[in-house]
């Protein structure tokens, strides 16, 4: 297509080339038509003299006996024609109307056609009429010449001829004029088509190949190579926590921060490989003609050191990190869509914790990685869509105990899907899947759903007040979340009270000002808020201060083997304290011996949970517990067992 | 002496002499002798003449051919004209022509050359007549040579009018 419109502007140009060269040549036929016109005129009026002269010779010669009187009948006829012609029709206006030369050939015209008779009837000897049609006709013989002197030697001629030379020397200068400004246009079409066509295959902020050059020179590597022996690789670049880094450096230094990388990119390949930022964070570089397969990841381990850097900004060094995926033509794939997938696997691979060098080649294993979170994928939206006895996702539930008398006060619902392939997922990873794809609030949905249905399929009452803990997935935590659980709980068993939210401490402190907000909406109504796995992460005492929870979670790392370890058993008593100054309740995870338990009994811990009572349950399997509970039943009409 | 029949052979050669009067006489049927005052002479490559390879037409003679006629217009006049004769392809044919250029020569010397291949894809005429009169010396004749300019804008040009020949009187096929 480039190559059709380029070829296009060339014939253009040649068109136009040729087109003025054709003019040039015309403006020249032309004039050399107009003095053939001239030369016509010339013709014209010199056969008119000759035959005016022969006429005029052919009287006295007729006298002398010389020719005979047909002769001099014929030159008189021929004379006729020619004042005749010279008198009518186009050819000779311009002629006629010089040098009132019109009149003179009329008088003359008119003259030989009054003596018509006397010349028909004169006789060789008759010397009077013939002196006396020598005298009529001399005059005419002398104005004919002056008319010829006139036209064709005189000032006059010599005026149009000039004439002529100057419009013609102002036509070539007019298409000089012409063809040179027609040139500087074409040239400045070219270049500006060479421009466009620069920018429509370049990145403005990095100046690298845009994706669509990078889309078009993949295509072509995989077509180029088709031989057995020639490699090219494919290196997809992301940037590590470049939108953390852009979101504290500000959008232009940001800019500035991949017009380095790019430079850096640029710097560190070798001359046959192709540079392209992609979008964002996004780079790539085509590996031309590689030896063997070993020398990409070479090649890609030296450009990605050059991208480990530190960058100066505000008076402070920002670490530059960089992930690279690789996949080689045409070991992973022959179409550059299976390269791109396959280097995006390696990529994903690289960025995620388990690599070290940050640079990783494709692998079987990733696809599968993918086919893995694929199926998941598919397969949890659609366990989504509905909660009865055989779905894969169910909910089980963890019983919650007061420390003090081992009474059951409480359940936490914890997600639980046997996958019929994969077998037990990780929570953690459905709520990212679920997060990661749009699903948070679809998953909140059938957390309540399945609640719902478990209430009403349980074999026993679900005791009244009975706490229900609720894990939420993160993106559910917004402002609109209060008013969302309302609606909920409208239309839902579960009393405000009953209910608390289990959130962690990163989605809490995301953005504490509006975690209060949402916080104090949510008690408003009478929902508790736990922060979970206190003690697994930061665990600031910042979090405590600003934010209003009703219930700290402590995480099973501060709890198991606490009755072994006293300095531990003096943390644990000093945030219990702590929190119990706060008005916030304790709650102890993983709690998995009698003596851990009894310690933090003494330690005045307000509720255990963990494998010393109880795992997470089916709802099957939850009845008994249930029923040792010293709470009052829940009493509904849409309890079946009521 | 006998003279009619001196013995078989004699015969025989008077009877071969007289068909070949016979077909001398039929030559001479197509094309006569002209009567009146010859006014066009054809010469050159032609397979049929009158007198020494030279075909020669009074104007009887030419108005014995084939006419044609049209109306045009040319720089010579200011309105159109009815011009009418034979067209010079068919006298060319007439007298088996075979060469490419015709040299049209005229009562006062003008001469000019006339591509035989204008003759074949235009009715170019040897006009005899303007308007049903014959044309004489005063008015470009005897014969002038007609191009169909309004019936082909494309022949408007110096080119042609330059081989537009009056007084015609000499055509020569070379």
């Amino acid at each position: 297509m480039k190559r059709i419109r380029l070829l296009f502007l060339y014939l253009l140009a040649a068109v136009f080339l040729t087109a003025s060269v054709f003019s040039m040549v015309n403006h020249f036929r032309t004039a050399r038509l107009v003095s053939n016109h001239i030369q016509y005129s010339a013709w014209s009026l010199a056969q008119l003299e000759l035959e005016l002269q022969k006429f005029y010779t052919n009287i006295a010669l007729y006298g002398a006996n010389a020719i005979d009187h047909n002769q001099l009948m014929f030159s008189y006829d021929l004379l006729w024609n020619r004042l005749n012609v010279f008198l009518v029709g186009k050819e000779n206006r311009t002629l006629r109307a010089r040098f009132n030369a019109e009149i003179k050939i009329r008088n003359l015209y008119n003259t030989l056609q009054d003596n018509e008779q006397r010349i028909t009837d004169l006789k060789a000897g008759d010397k009077a009429q013939q002196q006396l049609l020598t005298q009529q006709f001399y005059p005419y013989v002398q104005q004919v010449r002056e008319l010829v002197m006139l036209n064709f030697t005189g000032k006059e001629s010599t005026k149009m001829y000039e004439g002529v030379l100057e419009s013609q020397k102002h036509l070539a200068w007019l298409l000089a004029g012409l063809f040179a400004v027609g040139l500087t246009l074409i040239i400045t079409l070219l270049r500006q088509a060479r421009r466009f066509n620069r920018l429509a295959h370049q990145d403005p902020l990095t100046g690298l190949a845009n994706r669509g050059l990078f889309n078009d020179s993949l295509e072509a590597s995989c077509t180029n190579s088709r031989q057995p022996d020639s490699h090219f690789a494919l290196c997809l670049i992301k940037l590590n926590h470049f939108k953390e880094i852009n979101h504290y450096l500000g959008y232009r230094q940001g800019d500035e921060l991949l017009q380095k990388v790019a430079q850096r990119l640029r710097e560190h390949v070798r001359r046959q490989d192709l540079v392209a930022r992609l979008d964002g964070d996004n780079f790539a570089v085509i590996l031309n003609n590689l030896q063997n397969d070993s020398e990409a990841l070479d090649l890609a381990r030296y450009f990605r050191q050059s991208l480990v850097f530190d960058f100066f900004i505000k008076g402070r060094a920002t670490q530059i990190d960089t992930s690279v995926g690789v996949s080689i033509f045409p070991l992973h794939g022959l179409q550059p869509a299976e390269l791109l997938q396959a280097a995006s696997l390696a990529l994903y691979q690289a960025k995620s914790a388990g690599s070290t060098t940050r640079v990783e080649l494709f692998r079987a294993e990733m696809a599968e990685h993918q086919t893995r979170q694929t199926t998941l994928l598919l397969d949890l939206k659609r366990q989504l869509q509905f909660c009865d006895a055989t779905s894969e996702l169910q909910l089980h539930y963890l019983p919650l105990y007061r420390a003090a008398d081992r009474q059951l006060t409480g359940i936490e619902a914890l997600l639980r899907w046997h996958h019929p392939h994969y077998d037990a997922i990780n929570p953690i990873e459905i709520f990212e899947l679920a997060e990661n794809h749009g699903l948070g609030m679809a998953l909140g949905n059938w957390l309540f759903e399945r609640l719902e249905y478990d209430y009403h399929h349980s074999e026993v009452r679900w005791p009244d007040d009975i706490k229900v803990a609720l894990n939420l997935s993160i993106s559910m935590f917004n402002p609109a979340l209060p008013s969302w659980i309302n609606q909920v709980l409208q239309r839902h068993v579960l009393r405000p009270r009953q209910l608390v939210l289990e959130l962690n401490e990163a989605t809490l402190t995301q953005d504490l000002q509006r975690s209060t907000g949402i916080l104090k909406a949510l008690q408003d109504q009478g929902i508790r808020v736990a922060l979970d796995n206190f003690g697994s992460g930061v665990s600031s005492l910042t979090t405590l201060k600003a934010l209003a929870i009703d219930i700290l979670k402590l995480d099973r790392s501060l709890v198991q083997q606490l009755s072994q370890h006293q300095r531990q058993q003096q943390f644990v008593d000093s945030i219990i304290a702590l929190c119990h100054r706060l008005q916030i309740q304790v709650v102890a995870e993983g709690v998995e011996s009698e003596e851990d338990a009894r310690c933090l009994q003494a330690m005045r811990c307000d509720e255990i949970q963990g494998f010393l009572h109880s795992l997470p349950l089916p709802t099957s399997e939850l009845a008994p517990y249930l029923q040792q509970t010293s709470l009052p039943a829940i009493r509904t009409e849409n309890n079946p067992s009521s | 002496m006998d003279l009619t029949c001196m013995n078989r052979f004699s015969c025989r050669l008077a009877l071969t002499v007289s068909l070949m009067l016979t077909a001398m006489t039929a030559w001479a049927d197509a094309l006569p002798a002209p009567t009146g005052d010859i006014i066009l002479s054809v010469d050159g490559k032609i397979s049929r003449s009158n007198h020494d390879n030279s075909a020669d037409f009074d104007l009887a003679m030419l108005d014995a051919l084939p006419q044609s006629h049209y109306q045009t217009t040319h720089p010579w006049s200011e309105t159109p004209h009815d011009y009418s004769g034979v067209l010079l392809r068919d006298l060319l044919s007439s007298l088996g022509a075979t060469g490419d250029t015709v040299t049209a020569k005229a009562l006062n010397d003008y001469q000019a050359d006339i591509p035989v291949a204008d003759a074949q894809n235009y009715d170019i005429l040897l006009a005899t007549h303007v308007d049903g009169e014959v044309m004489d010396v005063r008015h470009k004749g005897p014969v002038w040579v007609m191009y169909p300019l309004d019936q082909h804008p494309e022949l408007k040009k110096a080119a042609t009018y330059s081989v537009m020949v009056w007084h015609l009187r000499q055509l020569s096929v070379n």
